[in-house]
């Protein structure tokens, strides 16, 4: 024990010398005592603290990453028939191309050598949203058939709009496989990518196909939609009267019907709105005002067929529409 | 069928509602149920603990609230002010002379949860010991709850040709023949002159007691739910 | 010259607290007072909380269960029916929501919540209507007290 002592002392003196003296020499640590760990840990976490987090890197500077082999999955993951080069087309932006030719320039890469042979997406993608504007419209036209053509426009501006569709994008894996210039991918570049790849689809598998697509990724956003946050209407009573002179409906009488605390400051009073003595329909409100309105747009909802309570939209899928029908002939 | 827009939903749900009870000849603890349940919302399903979503409740006329039994003179409040002798005790009577929205006042506050919300929810509660109610309360009332108890008649609210038409085990004669009723308790006596006679029996006497006599004690027998204005004065 | 064996004859000055310590204190950094930062103070709050947190596992689900209840109640007496009777005549007709589904209908679908206490109100009157023998059946329902007959 004593000699150990000895050899202990021994060791921690020639230790210490060493490290004063001879800075050089390489202390291997002990297994599983990362005494470097604090000091480093801090000091990332100063750095962090100075200089912010690092900017994203776009998923393909990253390892791991096959483009190809990407983009098949995205047409598989989707359950559609891309034709690859169309797709590969779809996500080439105009500003990835001129970013990539600027920066070949700058290495002073020779641009006949070494051509840029790219075809950017503006085609693709002008198809793409004239093609989707005109199936919504047909969409929306179908299934709210006493929606007027103002209310349709709604709609379809809010389906087609940057954050709703950037959003699905965004949601379908587009974002990794854009090829743009800027790396968070700004909206309007995943929306115009977006189009394209709606674009590539009509060309590589019919516009049925593509209609199916659109209903099932950018109808459903409605779901869960109130009609007049996505349309506004700033004066819901004239468009009201409007709408009930056009079916030649005695025009609506507000009434107070029900009210409660009217003396507090949270008063709540419910206007029912009478045409020809018949209740249209009620809405609730802090003023008698806001509850006049509010029972002006219950109205419109009414007549317009976007209640809360409507239908369900028919979001089945194609092939099996027509298997039911027949088996329910059939076992009848 | 509500196709409302949000925010209106939302005023609508959470608005809140402003209930009357009326509380004439009405047990106290019953009335002070009811108000707890609306003043705590637990009678709406939104219900959460911590979400304050109680409702308003006035209560009128607490100056006839009815007690059963003995109550008047047995029930006592106490209180303590801390000090050294300052132990008080009060029959009920007593309070109820003093403060005709005491008794209410306690029976609510003693059934409600004991946490911070408590003041809060004894604010929403509003006595008023007649029913005269002012211009501001009266504008925000929504809905008046049924009485807990239906108010028992009394003989001298009878008509004279329902007295006669009612069944009787006897004919009592004027001044010659005269009767006792008795019960196996009090509760029971009323039903002589309101509801099943049969129940009731009836053992002639042989003193004698003048019909209105009989009348009189009855009255008293009649309500054993008391009002305390009979009572006191 | 290189000294390979140098570094292995250094003493090690036992193991570095410094992380047994961050991992405790890492759980009491949004208590209050000293705890938050004091570790012979923390550890012992810090057991004292994950006793707690186990202990509430069990105790939110008791107290969830007692709010759908009330909840349940609630809009069970908007419609005339008391809450264990709802809940009887549901399981009779086999009905197998659970308490969190049907205070879930009772807030936002009250209509598909009344529904469900009418069909309660029918299975109950009609135990009642069949004890009377009378044959007749509860508006709306065609049920086995006609097949009894």
């Amino acid at each position: 024990m004593a000699s150990g002592y000895i050899l202990n002392r021994g060791a921690l003196t020639l230790g210490i010398h060493c490290q004063r003296v001879c800075r050089n020499i390489s202390v291997t640590q002990v297994r599983e005592k990362k005494r470097w760990m604090r000091a480093y840990t801090y000091l990332m976490e100063k750095k962090l603290k100075l200089e912010g987090p690092p900017p994203p890197k776009p998923r393909s500077q990253l390892p791991n990453w096959d483009y190809h082999a990407e983009v098949q999955a995205f047409s598989n993951r989707l359950h559609e028939n891309f034709s690859l080069e169309l797709l590969k087309t779809a996500f080439i932006n105009p500003c990835y191309l001129q970013a990539e030719q600027e920066r070949r320039r700058g290495l002073g890469v020779d641009s006949e050598a070494a051509a840029l042979v790219l075809k950017d997406n503006i085609q693709l993608s002008s198809t793409g949203a004239a093609l989707t504007k005109s199936f919504l419209t047909d969409w929306c036209r179908a299934s709210f058939p006493s929606l007027p053509s103002e209310g349709v426009e709604g709609i379809v501006g809010h389906l087609t709009s940057l954050t709703v569709v950037a959003h699905v994008a965004r949601n379908l894996g587009v974002e990794d496989l854009t090829m743009s210039a800027e790396c968070p991918v700004p909206d309007d570049v995943i929306h115009h990518t977006f189009m394209a790849v709606i674009g590539a689809l009509e060309k590589s598998s019919g516009v049925e196909r593509t209609g199916y697509f659109l209903r099932d990724f950018l109808a459903t956003q409605l779901i869960g939609k109130d009609l007049f946050d996505i349309w506004t209407v700033v004066n819901p009573m004239g468009l009201l009267v409007e709408e009930l002179t056009k079916r030649n409906i005695a025009l609506p009488e507000p009434r107070l019907i029900r009210a409660a605390g009217a003396s507090t400051v949270l008063p709540l009073y419910f206007v029912g709105l009478y045409s020809d003595k018949k209740l249209l329909a009620q809405g609730p409100g802090e003023t008698l005002v806001a509850a006049e309105e509010e029972a002006a747009r219950v109205a419109l909802r009414k007549i317009y067929g976007y209640t809360e309570n409507r239908r369900p939209s028919d979001f089945s899928p194609p092939q099996q529409h027509q298997q039911p029908l027949i088996t329910s002939v059939s076992s009848n | 069928m509500s196709s409302f827009s949000r925010s209106a939903q939302q005023w609508a749900t959470f608005a809140r509602s402003w209930f009357v009870i009326d509380a004439r000849m009405q047990p106290p603890g019953k009335i002070a149920t009811m108000c707890s349940v609306r003043l705590q919302g637990k009678h709406k399903p939104i219900y959460h603990a911590m979400s304050d979503c109680g409702d308003h409740v006035v209560v009128i006329n607490t100056k006839q609230i009815a007690f059963s039994g003995n109550k008047w003179e047995q029930k006592v409040y106490s209180s303590h002010s801390g000090y050294p002798g300052g132990f008080k005790q009060v029959t009920a009577a007593q309070l109820h002379h003093k403060d005709p929205k005491a008794i209410v006042k306690l029976a609510v506050y003693g059934m409600l949860p004991r946490n911070l919300h408590r003041r809060t929810m004894m604010q929403r509660l509003h006595i008023f010991a007649d029913d005269e109610l002012p211009e501001d309360i009266q504008a925000n009332l929504t809905e008046e709850l049924p009485q807990p108890r239906e108010i028992p008649r009394k003989l001298s609210e009878y008509t004279q040709e329902e007295i006669d038409a009612f069944p009787r085990l006897w004919t009592p004669y004027v001044q010659t023949v005269c009767c006792q009723i008795h019960t196996g308790g009090s509760i029971n006596a009323d039903n002589v002159f309101t509801h099943s006679a049969a129940h009731a029996h009836v053992i002639e006497y042989k003193h004698k007691h003048r019909w209105e006599e009989m009348n009189a004690a009855s009255n008293v027998l009649n309500h054993f739910y008391t009002k305390i204005s009979d009572y006191i004065l | 010259m290189v000294f390979l064996s140098l570094s292995c004859w250094i003493r090690s000055r036992g193991p570095d607290r410094y992380w047994k310590v961050q991992e405790v204190l890492k759980h009491a950094r949004h208590f209050r007072g000293r705890k938050n930062r004091c570790y012979s103070l923390a550890v012992k709050a810090v057991r004292r909380a994950f006793v707690y947190a186990t202990k509430g596992r069990r105790l939110k689900q008791r107290n969830m269960r007692t709010l759908w209840i009330t909840r349940i109640a609630a809009a069970s007496r908007e419609h005339g029916m008391k809450y264990p009777a709802l809940m009887h005549n549901l399981t009779k007709t086999s009905i197998q929501l659970n308490r969190r589904v049907i205070s879930d209908l009772a807030i936002t679908e009250p209509r598909s919540f009344l529904s469900l206490a009418k069909l309660a109100r029918a299975r109950q009157q009609e135990g009642l209507r069949a004890a009377l023998g009378d044959g007749k059946e509860p508006a709306g329902v065609f049920s086995r007290v006609v097949l009894l007959q």
